[in-house]
């Protein structure tokens, strides 16, 4: 490390190195964790076999995820592409970082290519989401008959759980929508252009 | 570049505005770097004589070649890059703490609005208040060291306020009561207090103290 680095630049590839971590973990993340979901119910039913009332409690659950099956393949998609940009995010800033003009252009592609996968997965996400609405409803009010449980308290928290997970997925896509914005900026910073060979 | 042989290794740097050479009106020739222009003041840690120009290019007395001496060593070229990540951790910790706000004050109303059916059930209004209560406590725990971290990196940047770093350090540990951001807080912790408390570092801090 020589040559000093101007603190935009510093900026430009620690946002893309932290956006493009998150990028890939929650990209691997949701692909295990519909694999899990899957094998975990097919677990869950051989455990109920021959118990009616087992199998009844598992009725919402599968509900749940017959609604998110006909989601896999467009998720699948959406992960797949999260990787791959999130994995150029992170090349591109390495590569900015040993002062590559290069690295300067594929974290400008990269940030931008992050940036419509995000939208793409929050929409689809949201629109999962009230596909499985009845679904999840179901298990709540099954939930609630649960012995030692007040049914009322339970809704309210269910339901304002819910309103809280949509209002922060989409919160979530604004700051990660800035948060590129302030780095293509950075990226494409004077002082930063300059001091690239 | 002319820097004087090792006046680094003979004399600390933190103490040198009292202890270097006068830098009164009695400094002749002319200065260091440029010979047609008469010397003003002298450099506080190597002595060079300095002209108008040089002179406004210190720091607390020290000339920009010293500066980029001390710049140039071990780990201070780590410093910027700390400075950046702890202030992109500080704003992580603050964003979350008005998440957590956000979401406790909702939930908080959601539980204290509910009629319950059920006689020995507690009282909403006091699950509502344990609940609130206990969210505002997780969100404290992001908010401390989410300001501290935002200012000690914005201040690292030229050097400044080294025992900020120090506390601002430790107390991202504090976001352990918001369960998610302290395994980046604790590698945060490490490297920073490895960064802060480097011998080079220290001297880098001090002539701009
Ligand atoms: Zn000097
Ligand atoms: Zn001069």
């Amino acid at each position: 490390m020589d040559k000093k680095r101007p603190v935009i630049l510093i900026v430009a590839v620690v946002l893309g190195i932290m956006l493009g971590g998150l990028g890939v973990i929650t990209g691997c993340m949701g692909v295990f964790s519909s694999a899990i979901q899957s094998s975990m119910m097919g677990f869950q039913e051989q455990m109920a076999q021959g118990n009616p009332a087992l199998q009844a409690q598992l009725e919402p659950q599968r509900a749940m995820l017959e609604a998110q099956a006909s989601f896999q393949i467009p998720m699948l998609v959406g992960q797949f592409f999260n990787v791959i940009a999130s994995l150029l995010l992170v090349v591109g800033a390495a590569m900015l970082a040993a002062l590559k003009r290069s690295g300067a252009m594929i974290l400008i592609g990269a940030a931008v290519m992050c940036a419509l996968v995000d939208l793409f997965n929050t929409a689809l996400g949201l629109y999962m989401q009230s596909a499985m609405q009845p679904a999840l409803e179901a298990s709540m009010a099954q939930m609630g008959q649960m012995p030692g449980q007040d049914p009322a308290m339970m809704g309210a928290v269910m339901q304002a759980s819910t309103t809280i997970g949509l209002v922060m997925a989409i919160l979530m896509l604004c700051v990660k929508l800035a948060v590129y914005a302030v780095d293509i900026w950075a990226a494409r910073d004077a002082t930063v252009q300059q001091s690239l060979s | 570049m002319t820097i004087e042989p090792s006046p680094a290794e003979s004399a600390p740097v933190g103490t040198a505005p009292e202890a270097g050479p006068p830098t009164s009106d009695r400094v002749r020739g002319q200065c260091a770097r440029h010979p047609e222009r008469p010397a003003k003041v002298q450099c506080s840690r190597c002595g060079d004589n300095l002209c108008d120009g040089c002179a406004a290019e210190r720091v607390e007395g020290v000339c920009k070649s010293c500066l980029e001496l001390l710049s140039n060593r071990g780990k201070v070229w780590q410093v910027q890059w700390l400075a950046v990540v702890t202030m992109v951790h500080g704003g992580l910790l603050l964003l979350w703490a008005i998440g957590l706000v956000v979401s406790g004050l909702y939930l908080g109303v959601a539980m204290g609005g509910v009629e319950t059916t059920q006689p020995d059930a507690p009282p909403p209004e006091f699950m509502a208040g344990v609940f609130g209560g206990a969210t505002l406590f997780m969100a404290f725990g992001q908010l401390v060291p989410g300001v501290l971290q935002l200012a000690a990196g914005w201040y690292m940047l030229s050097f400044r306020y080294r025992p900020l770093a120090i506390v601002a350090f430790l107390a991202g540990l504090l976001s352990i009561t918001g369960c998610y951001c302290l395994p980046t807080s604790i590698l945060l912790a490490i490297w920073g207090l490895i960064v802060i408390f480097d011998r080079d570092v220290g001297a880098r801090f001090a002539a701009s103290a």
